[in-house]
């Protein structure tokens, strides 16, 4: 059969039908003991609280997801949008100083859904034993780097665990059940992806950033997540670990994707739990037929990379992010983003040109929600300066062990994690950017850096406030691409003049 | 330094086909920024602090003032290339220089460009009216302008 | 025999992320269980004191989650006169609450003092959520030398939908000829750590003060 019209039965299938129950489903989904698991015993356990207000977020996240569900399952889904977001916004404005036990919030939800739980549970304990590894005090980046590759070895050794392959999410989110939940319930929903939005953007916060730098950047993270982030219902899609934190998932792929993966499940348990003309039992079925599409056993002796296309083993990813599924519209170059639009994720947002394959080099830049990966320290601010509000530039310096951390207030004016940070700016063609834009830890590293490069020995070196007030505008590089919405949803402008 | 040098030219030459400086969106209406020609300037600058952000039209930038707590600037093309019409909120009071005034006649984002504009004298005003089919809008001052921005959707 | 543990095992609890105040072991605060073990993987250990009368007394336990559903705890009790208790326990969860089917566990412990013939006894434990959050919990005790006994315990949480840190406890039973009744609380203090309080009334009034912590 021609590929074509395979694809085209694939698709049609797909969006019309109910999926089917699987020859090959795990047992254990049918295990009727309780089966709870520990996390790993390690002395950053609970490092998260030493960033109260962050770890307060967090806990209040697991309250929302568990009321909601409740709501659902005891007849309260007429009531989600009203009482029920009234009582999750209630929690998440007075947060839980402690984690919650979110089965004794959901209790009926645990005595349908008990199999969910454990994967939910499961892959929760490896979100916050990642923060909590970050978190902690006294460990080099490397010890760290080295504990959550284990977290991720331990994970994976259970049965509930979550696959880390990248995975196609226009197929994942392509069932005739798919988009009810956030159609039907667009507060609650953004009070969701808002919860996925945080749980997605603390990693590139924590990894590799010195413990005591980490706070600061919480102030403006948080006061984001609270105020924006939880109350916006015009998202097109879930918030994508590597959208979110890109360097975080350029290291650590596997837990990237899997976290995504996670999110999809949270998605499609929603639109199956809202769907008013399926039993009881048939939303039970298809709640495991979708928690066997992204369990690591589903996807045995897969590889990143593996593809049939548009399917559950498509397994393809955008060029540079090893850490994320293929997006609707998506192809290897480009994928359109949130507050964005198209991008092509192996280039600098701001000057376009291709992304180094090894560094040190460049940054990222977060701005009004977003995060970005930029060739050099001119992109990052010039790229801060033309977006409003506060920023954040997480840049690489001579140093591979410390990265500089730097935080705009509204007027674009910089305060830095390393107080002896020097500049070097020398302005010229964008291509080499990453070359004549550089930070230095101390004015001996930018001396040393100048003499081994000749071209740059009469170049002055920059202070943090000299260096803030440069701007060169839009490079002329920049190339935006142009093409549709793939969510269809277009912004219809705010009002006319008249 | 060679293959630095090739890469420079390679990607030079790859883009140069696509791309267009200042390309980007408005932080309000999300749609595409339009950029100066040579006959006549488009683009609308905000500046305060070390920020500098591009606005698709003057009625972007009022409508978007709120979330700005500083003194602002705003360079708004006028009819002259190169001299723009510079307004300034002080103590959220707006002023413009005398005598200028604005035209505000789109109905959908995707005109504002055109239709939404600062000009710094009656007369050219009238002119470029004229040439865009608003022959019958209202020259605003500045106060008329901004009340009309900051009027509540019916 | 004569050296059995000196060691006697009260109450283990917990679920998810830690420890935590809706998971119920005897002697926290109460006498009754609930039908499921403490997590794979998780240690705990759990100290308290009671005071009968004018005797105050000392428990105190480490177990650990051997296994999936399954725990091994070893601990003592100095509450008893003179005598330290000490004792060896076994918790398996048979089943979670499905639907609505209960959830089902077993508890085997023997216990004893030197010189003296262990004392084995059986626990079979059903729990069932009552309305939408509370739970009832049924015990039924089958110990040597003893005739057989039952506890209902009810556990219900405080402050939903407002706060999720505490659970307010009761039962009523009869076991080693006495009628049990006692209320008490659980309240998580931290991600690791439950304080427990109960009063209750049995041959004498006994007060209970205890803590669990999960590492």
């Amino acid at each position: 059969m021609p590929f074509a019209i395979a694809f085209a039965l694939i698709t049609l299938t797909q969006s019309s039908q109910l999926p089917v129950m699987p020859p090959n489903m795990p047992s254990w989904l049918n295990n009727s003991t309780a089966d709870t698991l520990f996390y790993k015993p390690a002395s950053y356990n609970w490092d998260i609280n030493r960033m109260p207000a962050f770890a307060k977020d967090m806990y209040a996240t697991g309250v929302g997801h568990a009321m909601a569900y409740e709501a659902m399952v005891t007849g309260g889904a007429p009531e989600l949008e009203t009482k029920t977001f009234n009582i999750i916004d209630w929690v998440l404005k007075h947060q839980p100083t402690k984690p919650v036990d979110e089965g004794a919030i959901s209790p009926t939800f645990m005595r349908k859904y008990g199999s969910l739980e454990k994967v939910f549970d499961w892959a929760h304990l490896l979100h916050f034993q990642v923060i909590d590894v970050f978190m902690h005090p006294g460990w080099t980046d490397s010890q760290k780097e080295a504990e959550v590759d284990r977290l991720w070895k331990n994970y994976s050794s259970q049965p509930y665990a979550i696959s880390g392959l990248p995975m196609n999410m226009e197929f994942l989110d392509g069932f005739s059940y798919s988009g009810k939940f956030r159609k039907e319930n667009p507060k609650v929903n953004g009070l969701f992806w808002g919860y996925h939005w945080l749980q997605t953007v603390n990693h590139d916060m924590l990894y590799r950033v010195p413990v005591q730098d980490q706070v600061a950047q919480y102030a403006l993270i948080g006061n984001r997540y609270r105020e924006t982030e939880l109350y916006r219902i015009d998202r097109d899609f879930m918030p994508m670990t590597a959208e979110m934190s890109p360097r975080f998932a350029k290291r650590f792929p596997q837990i990237a994707a899997s976290f995504d993966n996670l999110h999809m499940l949270h998605d499609n348990v929603n639109d199956i739990l809202a769907q008013s003309n399926l039993s009881e039992s048939q939303k039970q079925d298809q709640v495991k037929i979708a928690i066997y599409r992204v369990l690591d056993s589903t996807h045995k002796d897969e590889d990143p990379g593996d593809a049939v296309p548009k399917s559950l083993h498509d397994h393809r990813h955008p060029f540079g992010i090893p850490g994320m599924g293929m997006m609707k519209g998506s192809d290897e170059d480009s994928m359109f983003m949130a507050g964005m639009g198209w991008m092509d994720m192996s280039k600098c947002s701001h000057c376009s040109i291709s992304l180094p394959d090894s560094g040190p080099w460049g940054a990222t830049v977060s701005a009004e929600g977003w995060t970005m990966s930029v060739r050099c320290l001119m992109c990052a601010r010039d790229m801060s300066a033309e977006t409003p509000g506060r920023a954040i530039i997480r840049a690489s310096t001579e140093d591979p062990n410390r990265l500089l951390v730097l935080i705009s207030d509204e007027e674009g004016n910089w305060t830095s994690n390393i107080k002896e940070v020097v500049f070097l700016e020398n302005y010229g063609d964008h291509p080499e950017c990453n070359d004549w834009s550089r930070a230095f830890t101390s004015r001996a590293a930018f001396d040393k850096y100048t003499k081994a490069n000749p071209e740059f020995k009469d170049v002055k070196p920059l202070n943090l406030t000299d260096w803030g007030k440069l701007n060169h505008g839009k490079p002329v590089t920049y190339r935006k691409i142009d093409k549709p919405n793939p969510y269809g949803m277009k912004m219809e402008g705010h009002g006319g003049g008249k | 330094m060679k293959i630095k040098s090739m890469f420079l030219v390679v990607s030079l030459l790859g883009l140069a086909a696509s791309s267009a400086a200042h390309e980007g969106e408005c932080p309000f209406c999300k749609l595409k920024l339009v950029q100066n020609t040579k006959d006549q300037d488009n683009e609308v600058v905000l500046k305060f602090g070390n920020k500098r952000i591009e606005y698709r039209c003057v009625y972007c930038v009022v409508k978007d003032q709120a979330r700005y707590k500083t003194d602002l600037v705003v360079y708004a093309p006028s009819e002259k290339v190169g001299e723009p019409v510079v307004l300034k909120r002080t103590d959220g009071k707006w002023t413009a220089p005398a005598g200028s005034v604005f035209l505000n006649t789109f109905t959908k984002h995707a005109n504002c460009a055109e239709l939404s504009r600062a000009f710094s004298t009656k007369d050219a005003f009238t002119d470029y009216a004229k040439k865009h089919g608003a022959e019958s809008a209202k020259p605003l001052n500045l106060d008329e302008f901004v009340a009309m921005v900051n009027k509540p959707a019916n | 025999m004569k050296l059995l543990p000196t060691l006697c095992l009260l109450a283990i609890a917990s679920k998810s992320l830690a420890s935590d105040h809706n998971n119920f072991e005897r002697g926290r605060p109460l006498l009754f269980d609930d039908a499921y073990s403490i997590a794979y993987g998780e240690r705990e250990f759990q100290t308290g004191f009671s005071l009968t009368g004018n005797h105050l007394g000392l428990n105190s336990s480490l177990g650990y989650g051997f296994a999936k559903n399954q725990e091994i705890s070893i601990g003592f009790d100095a509450n008893r006169g003179s005598n330290t208790i000490g004792e060896v326990s076994f918790f398996q969860n048979l089943a979670r609450e499905i639907n609505d089917s209960p959830a089902f566990g077993f508890r085997v412990t023997a216990n004893g003092t030197g010189g003296q013939r262990p004392i084995g006894s059986l626990r079979l434990i059903a729990t069932k959520a009552l309305h939408q959050y509370d739970k009832i919990h049924l015990n039924l005790d089958f110990e040597s030398r003893q005739e057989p006994g039952f506890l209902v315990g009810y556990s219900a949480p405080i402050g939903y939908p407002k706060s999720f840190d505490q659970t307010f406890v009761a039962e009523v039973g009869y076991r080693q000829k006495q009628a049990i009744v006692g209320i008490g609380m659980r309240r998580q203090i931290d991600p690791r750590s439950v304080l427990d309080f109960g009063i209750e009334s049995g041959k004498t009034l006994q007060l209970t003060f205890g803590y669990t912590i999960a590492f």
